[in-house]
């Protein structure tokens, strides 16, 4: 008699075989056969094999039950076993759970950031169709720059040429605004002139007004929740006037929900792109720079196919031009525009690469050294072993015992890591520049990631132990000869080697980083910037400028005013030299410009080296006045220059180089006039001893002429710090791994000593009995460590000479790299390790021979 | 000395009473008539999987007979140790009805 022809026969002998002893799943199927034909016989195949299905999964329920019963009741043991191993062996659980905890608690905040520098921008609906356009233009020599500054027309232009192109928004912006409210008034950094596309293409969520209404009206104002809240107190501010820069009524047609920290547009407030015009705009010029253009292309666009029918689209206006046009993702905007001037960019894809492979490294080490660890007190758990085995447990039961408790540990330092991570990331967001919150935390992707990297770091740090204690011979473990892996000491010792290889590399680039970062602070920068105060002119300040200059004159405090366009830490605008006496051929060049009064070169000190500077008295200086400095002389290539026609001024004299931005840039040809356009900033020489009440002082001369006008105010030499944050965010993060990494290499070391000193305790004590001394022991023991430190030297220095190499090269000021940083780095490095070893180097040294050498 | 469930007094009482029959299927049959249910095979399994390892019954191995695939037929029997938990749970239960059964079975 034959089965029916069914799958279901092996598939049901196939699931009770995954359940129960093969044998007995076989027996176990016989009686289903059994009753399948006894029944199919008196009722028919149908209902035979219909009840055979029920019966089937009737049956599996019971079983599964018991089974679970049984591993249930296996765990409790080894979790039982696990905690007494854990507190008979306290040292070394606490400094396993420790390098785990610390490891995957950095593994933790840098999950946290990268998911943060990754889903910039996502939240917009159509955020992977969304653009804006990049100008890239090659200035003299190859140099090229980019930047999203566009002319005015180009944007609708690109829309009605280019049938890609969806929906486009201009985005311009005028910096220094003041928001009156009644008599209130509030300065505001920056607000966004936007075509009223510009709601369509972002999908910020709009809590009053429409987005599609928002933006029509010429005098409407769109403000985020929080600024509505500043300003009135309650975001429901619909149809409420504010009066910008004491000169024009906006209405407020909508409020959006404050912007997501993780958006590379940061804005506070929104009117139209067209009311530019009011503020001194021309839209129709296709020879200014100024607005950025984002655009919603067609999905899934042939990029490089656009990009390439765009690449020439401004030759079309200028036949001279030698910018291109190309596209770029709002989603690579965070990450991927470190070399293009314009909004956001601020994130660096290289950094998150760097720091997330910190991280991974910080965590293996941790897992490593679990291993180590674990292997290195095997002796211990050998008994253990082999009484298992004895009593009949097979490999696969002890491999599951032992990952169950690497999984176990994992779980402990997991949520150790937690509280860490949570104590962290205040500090971590001070040091990054971030602004992550532990809320955050609390999503699929962080959780399913959080989990992903518990099990990756408990297999791997389980794997080996599993696989090294669980293939002990009873026999041989039980006859007293214990394995301790001589063999695999090799195979260790690299491992802990690795582990200095990064130490001693992340030891090197703190030392640079630290020496390159006050070579900046100290570097003379060519004019002094101690002591000089800088306020923005913001709304009406500008056209009160001389009258506040001249009242300003009356404190007794302040030195000298300038009113200037910038001050020496960032000098935007530049201007293409193409005229000047004593030119050759068509010779151009790109030359910073600088537009300042005549008492600039006291309130900066700077000095001169040919002619003089500006002088209110001599007329002509306002008008066709020119100061160059010693780069555009030798740029020039004219001898004499005082006196001489540049871009239609004449040169009256030559000012010392001054770095005029952060070190990071060579300093340029720059170009300084006296014309009264573009007065953005007041800058005041304050006297020694000056404080606070000088700054109120200012203030409320300041709003003696202009009622209520807020003064935003910082020091020259603050801003020029600012210029360095990145730097020094960098050099501070890398120091903290720098500290974290050498905990965790430490706990390696400490695991490697003592096993050694385990390992080698029989020769420690033959030697002594033989008459060697203590010092000769222990640099023997000592020695064996400190030869591998020497040899992850050798492979380190190369590593971070490149990698410091390469982040020096951003600066164009900068220290040498010399040998006695490697070295000393190296010597930190050793000595740290000595100062490791050295606990469990001399207890084994000093102990007693006899006693080790008893049990032969 | 454990004491032993309803379940298993039922499935010690069936396989003592079928005697040299007493295997998985046979025992089923039993039950089912017995207790009015229908028992699943499974459970029926583990019942005596929890007996065997208790040691309170044994099985051994008939003739393997065609009807059943080539399989042979596994019987089970009572241990003394068995015997010996049924004698406890028959006493104790004996001792908690002493003085009862009047009161019980006429209600």
């Amino acid at each position: 008699m034959h089965f029916p022809q069914i799958k279901s026969h092996y598939l049901s002998l196939w699931i009770l075989k995954r359940l129960i002893d093969p044998d007995k799943a076989a027996l176990l199927h016989a009686d289903f056969e059994q009753l399948y034909l006894q029944i199919r016989d008196d009722e028919g195949r149908c209902k035979a094999l219909k009840w055979y299905i029920v019966q089937f999964i009737y049956s599996l329920i019971p079983i599964v039950r018991r089974n679970m019963e049984w591993s249930f009741s296996m765990i409790q043991t080894y979790v039982k076993i696990a905690f007494r191993n854990m507190q008979r062996q306290r040292i070394y659980t606490i400094l396993n759970i420790g390098g785990l905890a610390v490891g995957l608690g950095m593994a933790l905040i840098i999950l946290l950031w990268v998911n943060n520098e990754m889903g910039f921008d996502r939240f917009h609906e159509n955020a992977e169709n969304l653009y804006r356009v990049v100008v890239s233009e090659i200035l003299g020599g190859n140099e090229e720059v980019h930047f999203t500054s566009t002319a005015a027309p180009l944007g609708p232009e690109l829309h009605t040429t280019y049938p890609e192109f969806l929906d486009v928004a201009r985005v311009g912006s005028i910096s220094g605004v003041v928001i009156g409210i009644g008599d209130d008034k509030n300065y505001e950094r920056r607000i966004d002139c936007v075509d009223p596309a510009f709601f369509d293409i972002f999908t910020y969520p709009f809590i009053h007004g429409t987005p599609e209404t928002a933006l029509i009206h010429p005098h409407s104002l769109v403000l985020t929740e929080s600024t509505a809240k500043r300003y009135f107190g309650s975001s429901d501010v619909l149809d409420r006037m504010v009066r910008i820069n004491s000169q024009w009524d906006y209405k407020i047609t909508g409020v959006i929900k404050d912007i997501p920290g993780n958006s590379h547009f940061t804005s506070r407030g929104f009117i139209p792109f067209k009311t530019l015009e009011e503020f001194g705009a021309n839209l129709d010029r296709w020879d200014k720079f100024s607005y950025s253009v984002y655009a919603e292309l067609v999905p899934d666009v042939d990029l490089s196919a656009l990009n390439q029918k765009i690449h020439d689209h401004i030759r079309l206006h200028n036949e001279n031009t030698r910018m291109t046009l190309s596209m770029q993702s709002l989603l690579d905007i965070h990450l991927h525009s470190n070399n293009i001037w314009g909004y956001g960019g601020r994130g660096d894809i290289r950094y998150l690469i760097i720091f997330s492979s910190i991280a991974l490294f910080l965590l293996v080490a941790a897992c490593i050294n679990f291993m180590n660890l674990a292997t290195a007190r095997a002796a211990r758990r050998a008994k253990e072993v082999a009484l298992r085995k004895t009593v009949g447990a097979d490999r696969s039961v002890l491999v599951r015992q032992f990952f169950g408790e690497s999984i176990l540990i994992t779980l402990i330092a997991l949520v150790l890591a937690i509280i860490i991570a949570g104590i962290a990331l205040p500090y971590f967001n001070q040091l990054a520049g971030q602004s992550l919150t532990f809320v955050q935390l609390i999503q699929w992707k962080i959780i399913v990631g959080i989990i992903g990297i518990s099990i990756f770091t408990g297999l791997l740090a389980g794997t080996y132990p599993a696989l090294f204690l669980s293939a002990f011979q009873p026999a041989k473990v039980l006859n007293g000869a214990v394995g301790s892996g001589a063999r695999h000491s090799v195979f260790r010792r690299i491992l802990v080697s690795v582990q200095f290889i990064l130490t001693i590399g992340l030891l090197t680039s703190t030392f640079i980083i630290n020496r390159q970062m006050k070579f900046v602070s100290n570097q003379k920068l060519g004019f002094d910037k101690e002591r000089v105060l800088v306020i923005r002119m913001a709304g009406a300040m500008s056209q009160h400028s001389v009258q506040i200059k001249n009242a300003l004159m009356q404190n007794p405090q302040i030195m000298n005013i300038s009113l200037c366009s910038n001050l020496p830490d960032n000098l935007p605008t530049s201007v293409t030299v193409n005229d000047w006496e004593g030119r050759e051929g068509d010779f151009k060049f790109n030359a910073h410009t600088l537009t300042c009064d005549a008492d600039m070169d006291d309130v900066l000190k700077l000095q001169m080296t040919q002619g003089r500077f500006f002088s209110n008295e001599i007329a002509s200086d306002s008008s066709s006045g020119m100061i160059i400095n010693e780069a555009t002389l030798r740029v020039l290539g004219i001898e004499e220059p005082l006196g001489k026609q540049i871009m239609g001024s004449t040169i009256i004299g030559v000012v010392k180089d001054f770095h005029y931005s952060s070190l990071h840039e060579k300093i340029g040809p720059l170009l300084i006039d006296c014309t009264f356009l573009r007065k953005q900033y007041l800058a005041i020489r304050l006297r020694p001893g000056t404080g606070r009440e000088t700054i109120e002082s200012i203030k409320s001369v300041i709003q003696d002429i202009i009622p209520n006008q807020p003064v935003g105010w910082n020091y020259l030499d603050d801003r020029i710090d600012e210029l360095y944050q990145a730097d020094r965010r960098i050099g501070s993060l890398i120091n903290v791994f720098t500290v974290l990494i050498i905990f965790v290499a430490a706990l390696g070391l400490l695991g490697l000593a003592s096993f050694t000193a385990e390992s080698r305790a029989k020769e420690m004590s033959i030697r002594k009995v033989l008459g060697a001394s203590s010092p000769v022991l222990f640099s023997l023991l000592s020695w064996e460590f400190i030869r591998w430190i020497l040899l992850a030297n050798i492979i380190a220095w190369p590593i971070a000479y490149m990698l410091m190499q390469r982040w020096l090269q951003n600066f164009a000021y900068r220290t040498s790299l010399d040998a006695w940083i490697f070295i000393a780095a190296s010597l930190a490095a050793v000595i740290m390790a000595l100062a490791t070893v050295s606990y469990q180097v001399i207890r084994s040294v000093n102990k007693n021979p006899a006693e080790v050498l008893r049990k032969e | 000395m454990k004491l032993l469930t309803r379940k298993d007094e039922m499935m010690l009482l069936a396989i003592l009473r079928l005697d040299e029959e007493a295997a998985l299927i046979s025992l089923r049959e039993l039950l089912n008539a017995q207790t009015g249910k229908s028992w699943s095979v499974g459970n029926v399994f583990v019942s005596l999987e929890k007996l065997e390892n208790l040691t309170y019954i044994h099985s051994s191995l008939g003739a393997p007979s065609a009807k059943r695939g080539g399989r042979a037929v596994k019987f089970y029997k009572v241990t003394p140790v068995g015997l010996k938990a049924l004698k406890d749970a028959r006493l104790m239960q004996e001792n908690l009805w002493d003085g009862l059964q009047d009161m019980v079975l006429k209600a």
